[in-house]
């Protein structure tokens, strides 16, 4: 499966794309929701894994903007962040992320997640 | 080091940065001239902080940026006026926050102040907003929790209404998600309440006016239930009613008042993390080194693009010193003399402006190679062989955009190194060598260059695989004989890969033909030596700088040449008595009882001659150790600033750049490393008349 991971601290994404690397997923990166929204379009990932607070576009500016495009309805948005106050999820989840984890993340509960939403 | 070591050591390196960025951040605020965008990033810096802490259990790290974070947080919705809040507790605060990263990198403890504690807590309005969460511990604390946990609950079951928004397959999200992770905790029934859906006319599919009702048979706590569901739904959308007292439970397990087991875990800090922070808070000195500002300190961010403009002006005051030099040979003698003093002056003062500037762009190439051991350790596991990675010469500085091109060939040859060079250990023993393969880098200064080498211990490149692979695909003539390093030097051509399968790591067709093209559009040049069975060695060579070259002017014909400085050996009169014809219309000059392949400039580039060659330059090349150049005049030598052909051009043979003259004209700087190769092929460069000259 092709995950696009976005997160603009390189240790957390370097983390992340190795845990998704390891189970053997194709992993795309970018460094804000801009390049995010650039690599959407260009690398067509199966699911999206972003940070919320990211400089230039955030996570959920980036959420809003791909569910805003005619492409971007179906592909599952997992929200990864350590923001876990509801109000915070209520607003990514009007913005229409599909599914919120809270950082650090249990590496085989994010796996089992991907592994949910793929069916 | 293993992986996550290595990840924790990245991590601390980004830390410095977002310290670093967060001092000019609180600075502003200090100054009262902060932005919302300030604000902004001091929050995201030290959120960033917190993230990787969490992920490396550094405990009293998180809960000091817990903290602090709180209070930004305050700032940036505006809870808090920035301009009334107590600014210095921030700046103090900063300080704490960088002092706790080098003791956490350090491994040491460091009390805090509990007075700031405080004070960071008024701050924000009494107790931070959310408490910190139990579970930034990467590992979960023996918990203490469970002890205080009541007893799992024995099989019951437990009703989870599930009551979406409207929006909810907006969020492309399947309930049947929800309902397997349910099933995951024993047997489901589901009913579904169709109820709220409309008319067909008015029905929009997209819309949601589903709920469901599902009835777990489980063991598990509501807690576990919920934690299991609430990552896919809003803590609004769903509720969870113990069986056992189901009956009374008519409030939601998960809202308002009645926070969810879930979210009790969130809101009281874990005993382990408490305990932290009264370990934090007691002053321990004795355990602590101050850890002060780091060593060689006084360091500030400049933006990249502020030293490229002081590098194009250095560049640009370059050129017109060399303007002054050619005015100052129309002076009268005596004036004259007293203007070559003072350029005499100036020269050197831009010289050493220009290396002052460089050396502002100059990194260790370890930023590269410090990303190898890794490589090659994932390689290892994912080829099954095994190797050792020696690295040399990690501090040899060189530009910051060669460090960064460097990257992409270095990892890909690595690569290659790993899946075509080395052998699997058993072919290894089998061949008398030891099981483990060695592959060393090493960096080094040649000049005005930079070598870098990829060797390997393993087979070298298989000759005949590649010469059978050129033949049936044509690239070369059946009754052609290469010789070995001819056939070596196949492996740059495009599309030839000698993987027998591809890979996953290598032999995607995109090969060493790549990194050539990469290379060279960098001024540099790839070579390989193999030897068969006991391996193979990519020797790059790349210019220091991109920007200025130390070169020698030369004429042919009415047209003028810039040789680098670095690649010229000696230059001499030419002695017709030296030169001695070669069959097929070349030329050898002796050279102290050694020969040299001599080529003439006029010839090679079709430049129109005017009267003889009286001077030779003898050159250093890749491929050939002395190359001996005729050219009608060697004007003199100076500084040139590199002017991109490509850019405002095309790619030229045998040329690697433009530069502008004292008198305004323009010169090409030629390549020398890809002039023999223009004399051994017929590929000559077309006449290059109205090429140049044309400033």
């Amino acid at each position: 499966m092709r995950i696009l991971a976005i997160d603009d601290t390189r240790t957390l994404r370097e983390l992340l794309c190795r845990t998704l690397r390891a189970a053997s997923h194709d992993v795309v990166e970018a460094e804000n929701g801009e390049e995010g929204l650039t690599r959407f379009s260009e690398d067509r990932p199966d699911v999206v894994i972003t940070d919320l607070n990211m400089p230039v576009l955030d996570g959920i500016e980036f959420t809003r903007a791909v569910r805003a495009r005619p492409d971007g309805g179906e592909v599952p948005i997992i929200i990864l962040t350590t923001e876990s106050a509801s109000e915070i999820k209520a607003e990514g989840r009007r913005a229409g992320a599909t599914a919120w984890m809270v950082k650090p993340f249990d590496p085989q509960r994010l796996l089992d997640m991907l592994g949910q939403l793929r069916k | 080091m293993d992986a996550l070591a290595e990840i924790r050591g990245i991590y601390f390196d980004e830390c410095d940065e977002f310290t670093g960025l967060l001092e000019g951040y609180l600075a502003a605020m200090a100054e009262g001239r902060a932005t919302s965008e300030d604000i902004n990033g001091a929050f995201r810096a030290v959120h960033s902080i917190k993230g990787g802490a969490g992920a490396f259990g550094l405990s009293a790290l998180v809960n000091f940026a817990h903290r602090f974070e709180a209070c930004l947080d305050a700032l940036r919705s505006g809870r808090v006026s920035v301009h009334a809040a107590p600014i210095d507790v921030l700046l103090q605060a900063g300080d704490v926050l960088t002092n706790l990263v080098q003791a956490s990198r350090d491994g040491a403890t460091l009390p805090i102040d509990s007075g700031l504690l405080e004070a960071l807590e008024a701050f924000c309005g009494g107790t931070p907003k959310q408490a910190v969460p139990a579970e930034f511990a990467i590992e979960p604390e023996p918990a203490p929790a469970e002890e205080a946990a009541p007893p799992a609950p024995s099989r019951r079951p437990v009703t989870v209404r599930i009551t979406p928004d409207a929006d909810l397959f907006r969020r492309a999200i399947d309930p049947r998600v929800v309902f397997e992770a349910l099933a995951g905790f024993g047997a489901l029934e589901l009913t579904c309440d169709t109820s709220a859906i409309p008319p067909l006319d008015s029905l929009d599919p997209l819309t949601c006016h589903l709920a469901w009702t599902a009835v777990v048979n489980t063991d598990a706590t509501p807690g576990a239930i919920v934690e299991a569901i609430d990552c896919f739904l809003a803590d609004h959308e769903f509720t969870v009613l113990d069986g056992s007292d189901a009956d009374h439970a008519s409030a939601p397990a998960n809202q308002g008042d009645t926070p969810s087991p879930q979210a009790d875990a969130v809101a009281q800090p874990g005993p382990a993390a408490s305990a932290d922070a009264a370990a934090v808070a007691k002053p321990e000195p004795a355990a602590v080194t101050a850890p002060g500002r780091r060593a060689g300190g006084g360091t500030i961010r400049v933006d990249l693009d502020r030293i490229d403009k002081l590098m194009n002006l250095v560049g640009e005051i370059v050129i017109t010193q060399s303007m002054l030099t050619e005015r100052a040979t129309m002076l009268p003698k005596r004036e004259a003399a007293v203007f070559v003093d003072a350029l005499f002056s100036l020269n050197r003062q831009t010289r050493e402006l220009q290396d002052n500037v460089m050396a502002v762009r100059a990194q260790p190439v370890k930023v590269v190679f410090q990303r190898l051991p890794r490589l090659v350790r994932e390689l290892e596991r994912s080829l099954g062989k095994k190797a050792e990675l020696k690295l040399a010469g990690e501090d040899t500085e060189v530009d910051k955009t060669i460090v960064e091109e460097l990257a992409d060939p270095l990892i890909h040859m690595i690569r290659n190194a790993m899946d075509h060079g080395l052998e699997s250990p058993e072919d290894r023993l089998a061949a008398g060598k030891p099981q483990e393969g060695v592959i060393r880098v090493s960096a080094e200064h040649r000049g005005s260059r930079i070598l870098i080498s990829i060797s390997d211990d393993g087979k070298g490149i298989d000759r005949d695989r590649l010469i059978e692979k050129a033949r049936s695909r044509g690239l070369i003539a059946p009754d052609v004989d290469l010789t070995p390093e001819e056939a070596d030097n196949l492996i740059f051509h495009p599309g030839l890969s000698t993987a027998a399968k591809v890979t996953d790591v290598s032999g995607r067709g995109v090969g060493m033909d790549v990194v050539r093209r990469n290379v060279e559009a960098l001024g540099g040049r790839i070579t390989v030596e193999s030897s068969p069975g006991r391996g193979c060695k990519f020797t790059l060579g790349l210019p220091l700088t991109l920007a200025v070259l130390d070169g020698m002017i030369v004429r042919a014909g009415a047209e003028r040449f810039v040789f680098p400085l670095s690649s010229i050996v000696e230059t001499m009169q030419l002695d017709s008595r030296s030169v001695e014809p070669l069959p097929g219309g070349r030329s050898v000059l002796r050279l102290r009882g050694e020969v040299a392949p001599i080529i003439r400039l006029r010839d090679l580039l079709g430049i129109r001659a005017l009267g003889n060659e009286p001077n030779v330059v003898i050159v250093e090349t890749d491929s050939v150790p002395r190359l001996a150049i005729a050219v009608d005049e060697i004007v003199g030598q100076q500084q040139v600033v590199v002017k991109n052909l490509e850019s405002s051009f095309r790619r030229v043979e045998g040329v690697s750049a433009a530069t502008i003259l004292g008198d305004g004209l323009v010169a090409l700087i030629l390549d020398v490393d890809a002039l023999p190769a223009m004399t051994q092929t017929s590929r000559r460069a077309p006449p290059m008349t109205g090429m140049y000259g044309a400033a």
